[in-house]
């Protein structure tokens, strides 16, 4: 079972809400906590450790200039501009190339070699008994996110129960590391920027036939505008977290807050219930 | 020989276009002829990428000399390898006016 943890908006509680459920759930049970905001990951925040860590490449063309005649095919092919062809050379613009393998299929006279590309880590840590840790690192400086974010849904693909916390946003990133996983957990806040958020964020989830439930973070009691769209569009609201200091200083320490305080435990112990529930088919 | 100009519209009265690959439509001039045609630009809506695309479609079409208003970095790099010489002219005049002023000082390369 994969349940994505994400939110559209940053900065919202992703993090949070999966740290704290990582660790709530792993008490009685096998977990994998798989950090794909492979931009900048900080799962390990909360769960120093020792990685073992694997590197991943991708492969993208490369010019053998004595067999190619410049006619020109692979630059036609190519939808995003990562080989140029000249009258005399053929330039190549690494950071462009989505190594779809296209150009390699279309060069005719065989001039195109395959030249593996560094492009981040997967870092793999074994917490405890129950609860395993994979993060994904892009390369600084890189953009190839979906690369990275792929290999972590391979290594995690065979295991029970996965919580993905995905990277902001709706874009590629997101829809890499959410399609095909059972349930979304949408993290917002009650402020027009999470609202709008979200809403992007539903809208695409409902094209990749994923059921979302929704947590608000920072919730001050006044929560009409996310209650409102959760009512009109048939998402339960699952959890609401209070704008709570002692849980925001925790936070910012790299404290857990569900290991340190039982009553957020039984919190966190109680979304986590619900949402297995959820995605189970159960309610 | 072809002097390039990147323009909003299809005709060489349009004004000219102060983007470079994401230009809708690429005037074509050729000096021997004394004539011009106005091809639409088949990469401006492209997710990304456009600047070396756009190169290499100017290359198809035999462009020796681009005028245009500013440059991206991947399509700077793609033109100076391709050999193309780049004028640069403000964009807030029409194709044609773009290409007479080359053409009055074809070595006005700022």
């Amino acid at each position: 079972m994969q349940i994505v943890i994400a939110s559209g908006k940053g900065g919202t509680g992703k993090t949070t809400v999966s740290s704290n459920l990582g660790y709530v759930l792993s008490q009685g049970r096998k977990v994998t906590l798989a950090d794909c905001d492979v931009e900048e990951p900080n799962l390990e925040i909360f769960f120093p450790c020792n990685p073992d860590t694997l590197d991943v490449h991708v492969i993208i063309p490369a010019v053998n200039e004595s067999q190619c005649m410049h006619c020109g095919a692979c630059g036609e092919f190519c939808r995003f501009g990562a080989l140029t062809v000249l009258t005399d050379k053929v330039l190549l613009f690494p950071q462009l190339c989505h190594s779809c393998g296209g150009c390699f299929r279309v060069c005719p006279h065989d001039a195109l070699e395959e030249n593996p590309t560094y492009v981040g880590q997967v870092q793999t840590c074994q917490l405890s008994d129950s609860l395993r840790l994979v993060t994904g690192r892009l390369k600084e400086g890189d953009v190839r996110t979906t690369a990275i974010i792929r290999k972590v849904r391979e290594m995690i693909s065979d295991e029970p129960l996965v919580l993905l916390d995905s990277p902001p946003g709706t874009a590629c990133p997101f829809i890499e590391t959410a399609d095909d996983t059972t349930l979304c957990v949408l993290v917002t806040e009650p402020t027009p920027f999470g609202l709008h958020d979200l809403s992007v964020a539903v809208n695409v989830l409902k094209i990749l036939d994923i059921p979302s439930v929704v947590v608000i973070n920072r919730s001050e009691g006044s929560d009409g505008i996310i209650e409102d769209y959760c009512f009109e569009n048939n998402i339960p609201i699952l959890m609401k977290i209070p704008l709570d200091f002692p849980l925001l200083k925790a936070q910012n320490n790299g404290e857990l807050i569900s290991r340190k305080d039982t009553a957020w435990f039984e919190r966190f112990k109680e979304l986590g219930e619900k949402i297995l529930d959820y995605a189970g088919g159960v309610l | 020989m072809i002097v390039c100009v990147p323009s909003r519209g299809s005709t060489t009265d349009s004004q000219m276009d102060d983007r470079f690959g994401r230009a809708p439509y690429f005037a074509f001039f050729d000096t021997a002829t004394n004539t011009a045609r106005v091809e639409q630009n088949p990469h401006a809506g492209a997710s990304g990428g456009v600047g070396p695309m756009a190169v290499q479609f100017l290359i198809k079409n035999g462009v020796q000399v681009l005028i245009a208003p500013r440059l991206g970095g991947n399509a700077d790099e793609a033109l100076k390898a391709s050999g193309v010489k780049v004028i640069m002219q403000n964009p807030d005049v029409t194709v044609q006016a773009a290409y007479n002023a080359w053409k009055e000082n074809p070595e006005n390369t700022s």
